[in-house]
């Protein structure tokens, strides 16, 4: 029987064929009387020891699981444990951000693995309407927003999906950049914005590796922070 | 099994443990909701006594008789009128199961300091035994400290570690035992009222009682410096099968706090399922440890039945464990369910926004 319940076993019986002295059982029944409400009956069973090919039968067993009677909640609730971690400010090492601009396909080509400068700065304008009398400067909120991504990198190799064929395809027109200041595993930041390279430098020298740097600036559009 | 016990008092009253209370005369305890750590509740003690020492204390039991756990108590004392009288006031008490105490950790108020004994007597370990370590960090009343206490039971190698908002303060290896029962069995919290008139009074405070083992995956180490928190139902949930005593809608019969058990819901149905969408969490809060789904709830009439405790999380449900619930009413029982460390249905520890998501509710087993 299930600890605590309360189903009653009012006739346990056996018929028993005697055979020389042993007991065999032959039938076990139960007759249950249930207080209240419903009674799931989930083992009936025998205990038996076995002696000499005969079965003595030293227990017979009811195990139910019972419904008596209504349940009754008073209170529900949800336990929490928890606390506030203060996020503090960490240092960052740029080595693992990543940066690329959309060919002219649509297609985003990364710099990953020759860019080692990339900065964007994103300014606001805020007219001065400084007036006879006041004693600070005055400016208007919300003026115009802008941004401009500077980038360096190596120049790569001259295989038509290197960056010289990227960015020497897009000068002028309309690109897309996607910045990921820790990298680009999923659920990372990621700044991007459509916009306009309008500088693209190549410089080499004999004594060094050649080098590109490329300025873009808005077309259209916010600059979106996002995660990738 | 990780976290043993969780107790914040949020329930308005001394009901979390499974132990015994000792509440004798002249010191009193309460849950109040006056000085609180976090959440509503904690636990009061004021040690009013003169000429006798008395003691005012609760324990948990613990399954499994673990050799190592994790204690932390939420704590703050607020003194009396005679501030540089030595009261030995012990804190927290680790027995066996025999009623031998291995550890006593006790404030020392005229230092404001720690000391942790091995072999006190009585119920809460108010008769000292043996010295074994000596805090140096000082408390400060009426402040709220968090007292961790690490202890590995044993005649040979046992280690003692305490340590105080993080800090740690006592670190004592040896002896840890008082028997041969190398095992925590139960833990003693609690206070004892003064000795002497001169001492004067004091008041205890007890919040976000916490102890681990060094089982499982989740809740296996130092507690940390968390709180403890009771969502309560807000509004209907996902299903509401259980039949109302009274009114229109089954949350509001089971979001009383403390408990009333004058309007209820109720059923006898297998497989009844009814939910409640919850109050939000205090919006500071940014880290989670684990969730646990509670009722309180008896019977209509003498018997007993099972009752899964529910949680139900992104559309589907999730069932504890069924408890038994054997108690006939008017005697109704707090049952909480196993905690729930990450996700159900994912990984990761649990997010404000998902926790504040959740419904809660119980199905007829």
């Amino acid at each position: 029987m299930a600890a605590g319940s309360t189903a009653l076993v009012t006739q346990a019986g056996l018929q028993v064929d005697v055979l020389s002295g042993s007991v065999r059982a032959t039938q076990v029944g139960l007759q249950v009387d249930v207080l209240s409400s419903s009674v799931r009956t989930t083992q009936v069973g025998l205990q038996v020891d076995v002696l000499s090919g005969s079965a003595r039968i030293t227990q017979v067993g009811l195990q139910a699981d019972v419904l008596s009677g209504s349940v009754r909640i008073t209170q529900a609730g949800l336990l929490v444990e928890g606390r506030f971690v203060p996020y503090w400010p960490g240092k960052l090492l740029g080595h693992n951000t990543t940066f690329g601009i959309d060919d002219s396909t649509g297609t985003c080509r990364s710099f990953y693995d020759l860019g080692n400068h990339c900065a964007l700065a994103y300014t606001t304008e805020a007219p001065d309407v400084t007036c006879f009398g006041d004693l600070v400067r005055q400016r208007l909120p919300d003026g115009l927003k802008n941004w401009e991504l500077t980038f360096d990198a190596h120049f790569g190799s001259t295989t038509v999906t290197d960056a010289d064929a990227t960015l020497g395809s897009v000068v002028g027109g309309a690109t897309r950049f996607c910045l990921g200041p820790t990298g680009s595993e999923t659920g990372m930041l990621k700044y991007t914005a459509c916009g306009v390279l309008t500088d693209y430098r190549l410089s080499f020298k004999p004594d060094g590796v050649g080098v590109i740097s490329g300025t873009m600036i808005p077309r259209s559009g916010s600059l979106t922070r996002t995660t990738w | 099994m990780a976290r043993l016990f969780t107790c914040g008092f949020e329930f308005g009253e001394l009901i979390e443990h499974n132990g015994v209370i000792i509440d004798e005369s002249l010191i009193t305890q309460a849950v109040q909701s006056t000085v609180v750590r976090s959440g509503t509740y904690a636990w009061k003690i004021s040690a009013i006594a003169q000429g006798a020492v008395y003691v005012a204390a609760f324990s948990q039991v613990l399954a499994g008789n673990p050799q190592e756990v994790y204690v932390r108590i939420g704590f703050q004392y607020s003194l009396g009128v005679s501030d540089a009288s030595t009261i030995f006031q012990p804190i927290v008490t680790l027995s066996d199961a025999a009623g031998n105490n291995h550890l006593t950790l006790a404030l020392i108020t005229s230092t404001a300091r720690l000391n942790l004994y091995r072999g006190n007597t009585g119920s809460i370990g108010q008769t000292s035994g043996t010295l074994v370590g000596t805090g140096t960090v000082a408390f400060t009343s009426d402040v709220w400290h968090v007292i961790e206490f690490y202890a590995k039971i044993a005649d040979s190698g046992g280690v003692a570690t305490i340590k105080v908002s993080g800090i740690t303060d006592i670190d004592f290896s040896g002896d840890t035992a008082n028997s041969a029962n190398e095992y925590v069995g139960t833990v003693f919290f609690g206070a004892c009222g003064v000795s002497a008139a001169a001492e004067g009074a004091a008041d205890y405070y007890y919040d976000d009682i916490a102890i681990n083992d060094t089982t499982g995956a989740s809740e296996n180490t130092w507690p940390g410096l968390s709180g403890v928190y009771l969502l309560l139902p807000a509004a209907d949930g996902n299903a509401t099968t259980w039949t109302r005593s009274t009114g229109a809608s089954n949350w509001a019969l089971v979001d009383e706090l403390p408990n009333n058990t004058t309007d209820y819901v109720s059923s006898s149905v297998a497989d009844a399922i009814d939910q409640y969408t919850l109050t939000s969490l205090c919006p500071a809060i940014n880290t989670i440890n684990f969730i646990e789904p509670t009722f309180q709830a008896a019977l209509g009439a003498a018997g007993s039945a099972g009752v899964f405790p529910l949680v139900r999380h992104s559309g589907s449900d999730f069932e504890s464990a069924s408890v038994i619930v054997a108690q006939a009413t008017p005697n109704y029982i707090l049952f909480k369910g196993e905690p729930i460390y990450t996700v159900l249905g994912g990984a990761g520890a649990w997010t404000p926004a998902q926790v504040n998501a959740l419904e809660v509710g119980m199905k007829i087993k």
